[in-house]
């Protein structure tokens, strides 16, 4: 630990990040490319922040671990977006169509992901009390 | 405050430029361009978050962001290629004529990617 670590101002950078992804969350169902895309560097951000965290907070393994691989599934999309896209550009119809194929299917993976991180005990649930967030699904 | 958050920056700095390094000392290795790239993007987040308190410059931040890019056109090519070499192995017929051809173009453009990013590391 480096000189009186501002733990709140840390707080409050990963509560700021997790609200960006909360806000982005849409695009993992309705999303088009650029706005998976968007919620993925949010998701990214997050894992930084978290990465950082001085002291480090073992409780936000799970949740670090979580956004890691949800980064990656959607890292997976992101790529088969763009070899579609190229081989669209490039009159290469049958790639460009297993590209989206693929790509549909690491979202779904993603969303899977995601989607069992709010459950009770779920991996946010020590994220969202670090950043002081609460929701009732009631 | 301000100490702390320029002793995260300094970190991530020493970090990229040695990944920098490593990759310029070996530029056609696909393991230190990504190391490079997850260095530049690990840095460009924490300029983003502690870079005012910090007080860096914002024409850092740029030149910071323009490499990252620069170095994620490279990393584009690379893992496209691989992507469309896997796909090339089931394919057959007009599909794989079609990924033959993607395969020639993406070695092209990882190519010149690549020269340009090494430029932009020289400027």
């Amino acid at each position: 630990m480096i000189g009186g670590v501002p733990e709140r101002s840390q707080q409050q950078i990963v509560a700021m990040h997790f609200a960006r992804c909360l806000r982005q969350q849409w695009a993992l169902t309705r999303g088009g490319d650029e706005h998976v895309h968007a919620f993925r560097l949010a998701c990214k951000n997050l894992r930084f922040a978290l990465e950082r965290l001085d002291p480090p907070q073992e409780d936000l393994e799970p949740a670090r671990s979580l956004l890691e691989l949800l980064c990656d599934e959607l890292g997976y999309a992101h790529d088969c977006t763009r070899l579609a896209q190229l081989a669209q550009e490039r009159r290469a119809p049958l790639t460009a169509a297993r590209g989206r194929r693929d790509r549909d299917g690491y979202v779904a993976r993603a969303r899977a992901l995601w989607r069992t991180a709010f459950r009770d005990h779920g991996e946010f649930e020590q994220l969202a009390g670090y950043a002081l967030f609460r929701w009732d699904l009631a | 405050m301000i100490e702390w958050a320029q002793s995260l920056v300094g970190r991530h700095v020493d970090e990229t430029s040695a990944a920098i390094k490593a990759f310029r000392k070996k530029p056609r290795s696909a393991k230190r361009l990504h190391r490079a790239r997850k260095c530049l993007a690990r840095l460009r987040a924490v300029l983003d978050d502690y870079g005012a308190i910090a007080g860096t410059s914002q024409a850092f931040a740029e030149r910071i962001a323009r490499l990252h890019r620069r170095a994620g056109k490279v990393r584009d090519a690379d893992v496209l290629l691989r992507r469309a070499r896997a796909y090339k192995k089931d394919a057959f017929g007009t599909e794989r004529a079609e990924l033959k051809r993607l395969c020639a173009l993406l070695k092209k453009r990882r190519k010149r990617m690549r020269a340009k990013l090494l430029r932009e590391l020289r400027a």
